[in-house]
């Protein structure tokens, strides 16, 4: 099992700083992937993905793209969580797909993890409420200056580092 | 010769036009016109657990870490409600933050809509250390009706905390 295997079952338990350091893996690895869904996205205006024990269901509507989610096991989707205005040229629309879709899969694998056992606490869907890929994430809403400020400052969490070594990534 | 007529001691002007009952009447119904528009406006507020030693952290991710579980309560039923949270520790005079959480929302509970539950804010702790831990939270509820109500709130004191799993 690697070691991002081993991170699908602890989504409720993460600090923050890992579920940014997982989003920034995805970005890295599942890059090729992510492009060929978006492509994918484009073209059919719909796409269901799915992570841990969690599925995803986006759509995309007047060229703003959504996501909803639900358990895997669960009958509907709930509410849309997260959507993104997105660019008319495909090459812009891609590159914002990517960052779109490694969101939504953190967003998800916080919620919906593969749970070796029942959690005895009873938890809701929560999210941040700023997305990685906004400047405003890291300035908790007080503009995308400071936050490029805060974010240049930041240090990636020590297991991006672990991460990429386990999978072998370059 | 005629005496002048006597002027009356209480001047006609300051007499009660109005009978006593009617002014009680109106009294008490403007009493309860207020309570009723009182209920009909919703109020929002944190509540805060005591920090606690977490052993689900310890189990699940194998750290010792304090843990402050938040909930916030509507008096009706809310969508979801956004919050930074703060856990700070006050040694002496001296306030030290030790976590500081981003804009995290939660959505109202399945069980009772008119709540929240945060379960996701905690701090590292050492290992059979005390320390006294003091939280505060600010953000805002959105109901479902659409309305948004900003909320704050701190613990009254700060509580000490044993970085240690209860023995079994």
């Amino acid at each position: 099992m690697s070691l991002f295997e081993e991170y699908l079952s602890l989504g409720f338990w993460l600090s923050e700083g890992e579920r940014l350091a997982i989003y920034k893996y995805l970005l890295r690895t599942k890059r090729r992937i992510y492009k060929s869904e978006a492509l994918i996205l484009l073209e059919q205006r719909t796409l269901k993905t799915n992570i841990a024990n969690g599925e995803i269901a986006y759509e995309l509507i007047n060229g703003e793209v959504g996501f909803k989610a639900r358990e895997i096991g669960e009958h509907n989707f709930d509410r849309c969580r997260r959507s993104l205005k997105i660019s008319r040229f495909r090459l812009m629309a891609v590159y914002k797909l990517v960052r779109f879709f490694a969101q939504a899969e953190t967003d998800v694998l916080r919620n919906y993890p593969i749970l070796k056992e029942q959690d005895p606490e009873r938890r809701g869907y929560s999210m941040n409420v700023y997305p990685y890929y906004d400047l405003n994430y890291y300035s908790r809403g007080r503009g995308v200056v400071i936050g490029f400020l805060k974010k240049i400052q930041r240090k990636d969490d020590v297991l991006l580092e672990r991460l990429l070594a386990s999978s072998n990534f370059r | 010769m005629s005496l002048p007529k006597p002027r009356p001691l209480i001047p006609i002007l300051i007499k009660p036009v109005v009978p006593a009952w009617v002014l009680i009447a109106v009294i008490a119904t403007q009493v309860v016109i207020m309570n009723v528009g009182n209920r009909n406006e919703t109020s929002c507020e944190l509540l805060f657990q005591r920090p606690h030693y977490s052993t689900s952290l310890q189990e699940k991710v194998k750290i010792d870490a304090v843990k402050l579980n938040i909930t916030s309560s509507c008096t009706e039923n809310q969508l979801h409600t956004d919050l930074v949270a703060t856990i700070s520790s006050i040694s002496g005079s001296e306030l030290k933050i030790l976590n500081k959480s981003g804009v995290i929302r939660q959505d109202a509970s399945r069980e009772d809509p008119t709540k929240a539950h945060f379960l996701e804010f905690w701090t590292p702790c050492k290992r059979g250390g005390v320390v006294n831990y003091i939280g505060n939270a600010y953000g805002e509820v959105t109901l479902r009706s659409g309305k948004v109500v900003p909320v704050s709130n701190s613990m009254d004191k700060s509580l000490a905390v044993l970085c240690r799993p209860r023995a079994k």
